[in-house]
């Protein structure tokens, strides 16, 4: 058993000699480079354009918009959203009555989806632009649901799906989200629809809903030219006019 | 470690326009006589920058304005001129440099417009990107002085050349300080002035130099330089308080260029280092701008390292030194960082990575101390020699030399008339000599930098191998419960998951952008073991 676990740490040793780096930081120690936020998400308003493109006799075509409120940088709530959707029709139904003959059973159309939803941002990090310039990206996950009207009537609807924002700037950003919706049907079984979103979102303020009534962290006013003033009180500018 | 005395203070702060007090030989505008040259080079070779200088000089003399094979050809008419000056002004310079050299190499120097032409041809040339060869045609001008109207614009002319590598002994040395030029316009009186003064401080004439900036107009920009270069001398001299109020006064003077700004505000963050103000000093680092990724970045790296040690903000100082890996920074001489990483090291009680930050000093220079102790010519080692290149002086005689290269090498992509004419053969004549100069100098000067050089590193493994045998004794230090800290808010390793900032952690790979952000997360060790803060 002794000679076992020699033999072990024997393996282990050269193992740990090689957890260092080239640059002389391993095991002991990590590097993290900590950088300011660059954006700061708070009353967020976009508008968006998507595609439902399950349907195989009809495609969705869908205009909507959303208000979500940002609570941390992790957690937001997306309060209200609103896709209205218009069907274009593919040839599938005339070719199938055509060469076949047959024509399909009715099936209920969306037109409308209104929901709610929480947004959970995990990931925000940089890519770089053809060597040129750094894009600040974020995913995100969507859950939630809401109600959708469908061409027979309306019915609930649960709703989740992956994003990703890329961002402009502190005001601007693009969305691009797929949405896995799910909805019960009449006849027990639940019909399911992908939308495809991309937005463009608006941002605006600067203080959180979860921040109010918090004080801000004051910010150092010093600058280090006062510790001149108090070693070299002869020293200022206008002493440096004079000086000789 | 690393003590900024007010000695070296003031050589690193010496502005960029002082010039070496031992300096390259002047140029001709052709090809000096052989005989010349070679006490020249024999003169360099022994190390005797002045002795090559001398003899330049004497070949300067020797040589014509232009080759007698100019002479043989029929002289240029006025109308060659003409036409030169219509080009000019139709902005065709190459044309406008060929018929100007036409004008100039084959008529006496007192044919109508000869001066002229010589200050067209300059101009020609700075503005087809030949600074050298313009400089030589306004240096002909400046001295000649034979149509005293002419002398604003070259000197004006010049002024704009020196802003980038140049020839600084024929410009400062032998032209600006050596020169009364009588009437000048206010601008250019002041950029010679500034120029003159300088030549003085660099030759402790403190006076004569305090009453030519004393005479640079309020609203000149040459009034916060000279500001500049006399608390520098205030620096030196001792008189902080001085220093201080004229380094603050020229960075707020409204005509201060950025480059002066954060000139003054290092100098000021030294000054604050030099009296153990770090914090103040670091906060005054943080507003200094060089440009990104340049040798002066990676110097401003390693002082604000230092400050940020003597706070013991270990995460920061290691964060820092961290950035200097980047391959950016390969060839910015520092091995400081490998002492300084130990440092925190030791104090942070980790002994083996302390130990093992020296034998990285110890491999990154290993070779470069065995060719010290070996006696070899030091200006063959490849790391003294780039490390002694990018510095004060010589570093902007490596620049010039560069330039003259590169101008060198885009005589041949104009052609045309210049090959008629023999402008091009010209002008490769100029750039060999100057080169040839220029490799001299710097092969004289390169050896007494790679001595200095050399010199350093050898204290630095000294102190390399102290630290070395003080770290083998902290790991046996005995422990004393007492002396054990407990951990404060700064130890807290831990990283939130959201908040205002974002953590990157270090995969490999250097960002640019995060370079000023780096933090080293590490265990202080001290706490278990009671080691002392």
């Amino acid at each position: 058993m002794i000679k076992r676990t020699m033999l072990l740490l024997c393996l282990l040793t050269p193992l740990s000699a090689q957890a260092e780096d080239e640059y002389g930081v391993g095991q002991r120690g990590e590097v993290i480079a900590v950088q300011p936020r660059p954006y700061r998400m708070v009353h967020e308003f976009s508008a968006s354009a998507g595609v439902l493109p399950m349907d195989a006799f009809t495609k969705g075509l869908t205009l909507g918009g959303s208000y979500t409120l940002h609570f941390s940088d992790l957690w937001a709530w997306e309060a209200i959203s609103f896709h209205y959707a218009f069907q274009l029709e593919t040839s599938l139904e005339e070719t199938l009555s055509d060469r076949w003959s047959v024509a399909p059973t009715g099936e209920p159309e969306l037109e409308l989806l209104v929901g709610t939803n929480m947004i959970f941002t995990p990931a925000f990090g940089k890519m770089s632009f053809v060597n040129r310039s750094i894009l600040q990206v974020a995913t995100f996950l969507s859950f939630g649901g809401g109600v959708a009207r469908f061409s027979d009537g309306n019915r609930p609807f649960i709703s989740a799906g992956p994003g990703l924002r890329l961002f402009w700037g502190q005001i601007v950003s693009t969305k691009l989200e797929l949405r896995n919706i799910v909805s019960p049907d009449d006849s027990d079984s639940v019909d399911y629809e992908m939308h495809i979103m991309l937005s463009v979102s608006f941002n605006f303020g600067d203080r959180r809903a979860t921040e109010v009534g918090s004080e801000d962290v004051p910010q150092d006013p010093r600058t280090g030219y006062e510790d001149l003033d108090e070693l070299y009180p002869l020293s200022t500018p206008e002493a440096g006019k004079e000086a000789r | 470690m690393r003590f900024l005395s007010t000695a070296a203070l003031c050589s690193a702060l010496l502005v960029t326009g002082a010039a070496a007090a031992q300096e390259a030989p002047p140029p001709a505008p052709t090809a000096a006589p052989a005989q010349a040259q070679a006490a020249e080079a024999q003169a360099a070779k022994s190390g005797d920058a002045a002795k090559a200088a001398k003899a330049a000089a004497s070949g300067a003399v020797k040589a014509s304005s232009e080759g007698e094979n100019e002479r043989a050809r029929a002289a240029a008419s006025p109308e060659v001129f003409e036409q030169g000056l219509g080009d000019f002004y139709d902005k065709d310079y190459a044309d406008a440099a060929a018929k100007m050299y036409d004008y100039v190499a084959t008529n006496e120097d007192t044919v109508d417009n000869y001066e002229w032409a010589e200050y067209f041809l300059a101009i020609s040339l700075k503005q087809l990107g030949f600074s050298h060869g313009a400089l030589e045609y306004l240096f002909n001008v400046a001295t000649n002085r034979t149509r005293p109207e002419i002398l604003p614009d070259a000197l004006a002319a010049m002024e704009d050349i020196q802003r980038g590598p140049h020839d600084e002994h024929l410009l400062q040395d032998r032209l600006l300080v050596d020169n009364e030029f009588g009437y000048l316009p206010p601008r250019t009186s002041d950029f010679v002035r500034y120029e003159q003064g300088l030549g003085d401080l660099r030759d402790e004439r403190v006076v004569w130099a305090e009453r030519l900036f004393d005479k640079i107009q309020p609203d000149s920009p040459y009034k916060p330089k000279a500001m500049y270069a006399m608390a520098v001398e205030r620096l030196r001299g001792g008189r902080n308080t001085d220093a201080v109020a004229l380094f603050r006064a020229a960075l707020k003077h409204p005509e201060a260029t950025v480059e002066l700004r954060n000139e003054c505000r290092l100098a000021l963050a030294r000054v604050l280092y030099e009296a153990e103000h770090y914090d103040a000093a670091r906060r005054v680092y943080e507003h200094v701008e060089v440009p990104e990724l340049s040798t002066a970045e990676a110097s401003l790296y390693l002082e604000k390292a230092w400050a940020s040690y003597w706070l013991r903000d270990y995460r920061r100082t290691v964060g820092i030194l961290y950035a200097l890996e980047a391959p950016s920074y390969q060839e910015y001489f520092s091995p400081e960082k490998y002492i300084l990483r130990a440092l925190v090291y030791k104090n942070l009680c980790h002994y083996i990575p302390a130990k093992r930050a020296l034998r990285r000093f110890k491999f990154r220079y290993g070779a470069t101390l065995e060719n010290i102790r070996e006696r070899i010519d030091l200006r063959d080692d490849e790391v003294l020699r780039t490390a002694a290149l990018s510095r004060g002086s010589i570093g902007r005689l490596a620049a010039f030399r560069r330039l003259l290269r590169d101008e060198n090498d885009r005589i041949d992509t104009v052609g045309g008339d210049w090959v008629e004419v023999g402008l091009d053969e010209q002008l490769r004549k100029i750039y060999a000599l100057k080169s040839e100069q220029i490799d001299l100098q710097l092969d004289a000067e390169l050896a007494a930098a790679t001595r200095e050089v050399a010199a350093e590193l050898v204290d630095y493994e000294e102190q390399s191998n102290l630290l070395d045998y003080e770290i083998g004794l902290a790991i046996y230090r005995r422990l004393k419960k007492e002396q054990a800290r407990r951990p404060t808010e700064d130890d807290s390793l831990e990283i939130p998951s959201g908040g205002d900032a974002v953590y990157y952690r270090f995969a490999g790979e250097f960002w640019n952008d995060e370079l000023p952000d780096y933090q080293f997360f590490i265990e202080n060790r001290c706490f278990d073991e009671g080691g002392e803060d």
